[in-house]
């Protein structure tokens, strides 16, 4: 059960490989409640953790109502670079209004041009940091292995 | 095309009615019905309950991409079952899409730039070969990958896991061609096919339509040159020896078969020898399988490379180039960690 209950955060799949990599998949959930859109269901994020395995340990799995996929639909057709998946977690987080937690470049322009909520994970390892959730050593570590497996962000 | 027609269209194919598709996915017919005339939008759950009844990916649903194949030219075993034909033609039709919109993506919508050569016959066609390979710098050698080799001439190769009743086959988009072969298939044939359907891009025959016979010479004559295959088997020859047919196949990647029409072809051996060999080529089961000589498979590798570098230089969302390259997100984000070594070829290929 989540510790710190006051955050509400929608967070992409790349977010959640990053943490499973970096070993805060546990540690996440205590910042509050954690959002994905249920169209991210049609993909694993990971072999090893899967998206049940997640809605176990707390992941709500929200569903889109019609008007929500209306928009979905609006901007996926006029924004190839950015998957539909991509696309909804941006409309859930702005649905929610609660901040959209992804490193991915073009989803992060195209949140800024609709004036989204958005955190990077280097700001999602400070909010944990904040919360003590991890402490400093932790977050340089979670940085260091983002570096080893060459996924830190453009 | 808006999605309420995608759904329609897809439906149809599934023979389903508005209904029972309803049933499935657990809305009323009507509720389907007002989908497919866009008067309503499905919510997500329904959606993707939608994408799976109609075996429909979610982004082929959302986006229309203008790729309108042509009939495709196969090569195939003669029991391909026409069912088997319309799976494929699927798959291909959901590769090209997505090759399609990589090729947008990193801005690679390039002319095809082809020669035409006109032949009427056999010896034009030797020629024809000969010419297309000094033009493309290939010199006498062996030619290191027939798929890299079309790909960096803006030729499509398409690999598809498909029945084992199909080989390959051509097909154009927008005057674009695209060649589609098996995952799995031996990697002689694959070399020779795709050799066979660039001599159906580059040679103009009077009738209009180069002869299959005339295709195939010129797929031999491309991957050994005349030269190049009195070089190595002499101007006469009254025996081949299999062993030595075996290392020529594992040195020009020619099927054995194939050595053994081009030494027809060249009068290096007699039309009596030849016979000996089609004899033995059907006593050995060569038609269904040679000795595989440990050729390196071919894997088209163009759309990855367009896609990872539109990732790497932030042009598109890890999840986009996952769901281009039908990879996991963690393989892209992984910038393709392992993906480089899974192409390695491994012994006995």
């Amino acid at each position: 059960m989540p510790i710190h209950s006051s955050l509400s955060l929608v967070i992409d799949s790349n977010i959640w490989i990053h943490l499973y990599y970096c070993r805060l998949v546990d540690a996440v959930f205590k910042l509050g409640s954690l959002h994905v859109p249920n169209l991210m269901l049609i993909r694993e994020p990971l072999t090893e953790l899967s998206w049940k395995d997640l809605q176990d340990m707390g992941v709500i799995l929200d569903e889109l109502p019609s008007d929500s996929m209306r928009i979905v639909l609006q901007i996926a057709e006029t924004r190839r670079d950015v998957s539909v998946c991509d696309v909804a977690c941006l409309v859930l987080s702005e649905q929610l209004h609660v901040p959209l937690v992804t490193n991915d470049k073009d989803l992060r322009k195209l949140g800024m041009n609709r004036h989204a909520l958005l955190h990077d994970f280097d700001a999602l390892l400070d909010l944990m940091v904040t919360a003590d959730i991890i402490d400093d050593s932790v977050c340089a570590a979670a940085i260091q292995t983002l570096v080893e497996h060459n996924m830190r962000p453009h | 095309m808006e999605i309420g027609s995608r759904l329609r269209v897809a439906r149809k194919q599934k023979r389903l009615s508005v209904r029972k598709l309803g049933e499935i996915v657990g809305v009323s017919g009507v509720a389907v019905s007002k989908y497919e005339r866009d008067l309503d939008m499905p919510s997500s759950g329904v959606l993707m309950r939608l994408c799976q009844a109609l075996d429909l990916s979610l982004e082929r649903l959302f986006r229309s991409t203008a790729v309108i194949l042509s009939e495709p030219a196969y090569r195939k075993r003669s029991d391909l079952a026409v069912k088997e034909c319309k799976a494929i033609m699927k798959a291909v039709q959901d590769k090209a899409e997505r090759y399609s919109e990589a090729e947008e993506l990193a801005q690679r919508h390039e002319k095809l730039k082809l020669p035409i050569l006109s032949v009427s016959d056999a010896a034009d066609v030797e020629d024809a070969a000969k010419r297309l390979r000094s033009d493309w710098h290939l010199g006498h050698d062996a030619i290191p990958s027939m798929v890299a080799l079309l790909e960096d001439h803006e030729i499509q190769v398409i690999e598809l896991a498909a029945h084992d009743h199909f080989d390959a086959c051509a097909l154009e988009s927008d005057g674009r061609p695209f060649v589609v072969v098996r995952t799995g298939a031996p990697v002689d044939r694959v070399r020779f096919t795709l050799a066979h359907e660039l001599a159906h891009l580059v040679l103009q025959h009077p009738s209009g339509k180069v002869p299959e016979g005339l295709a195939n010479r010129f797929s031999g004559a491309f991957l050994v040159p005349a030269d190049t295959a009195v070089h190595e088997l002499g101007e006469h020859r009254d025996h081949l020896s299999k062993v030595e047919l075996q290392l020529l196949k594992a040195k020009y990647g020619l099927s054995m078969s194939g050595w053994i029409h081009r030494a027809a072809d060249l009068k290096i051996i007699s039309a009596a020898e030849n016979v000996h060999w089609q004899k033995l080529r059907n006593l050995e089961g060569w038609r269904t399988e040679e000795p595989s000589c440990g050729l390196t498979p071919e894997t088209p590798q163009r759309m990855e490379r367009m896609v990872m570098r539109a990732y790497a230089e932030g042009e598109v969302t890890g999840t986009r180039a996952a769901e281009l390259l039908d990879w996991s997100l963690e393989k892209v984000l992984g910038n393709g960690e392992g993906y480089a070594d899974s192409l390695v070829a491994e012994p006995g290929h």
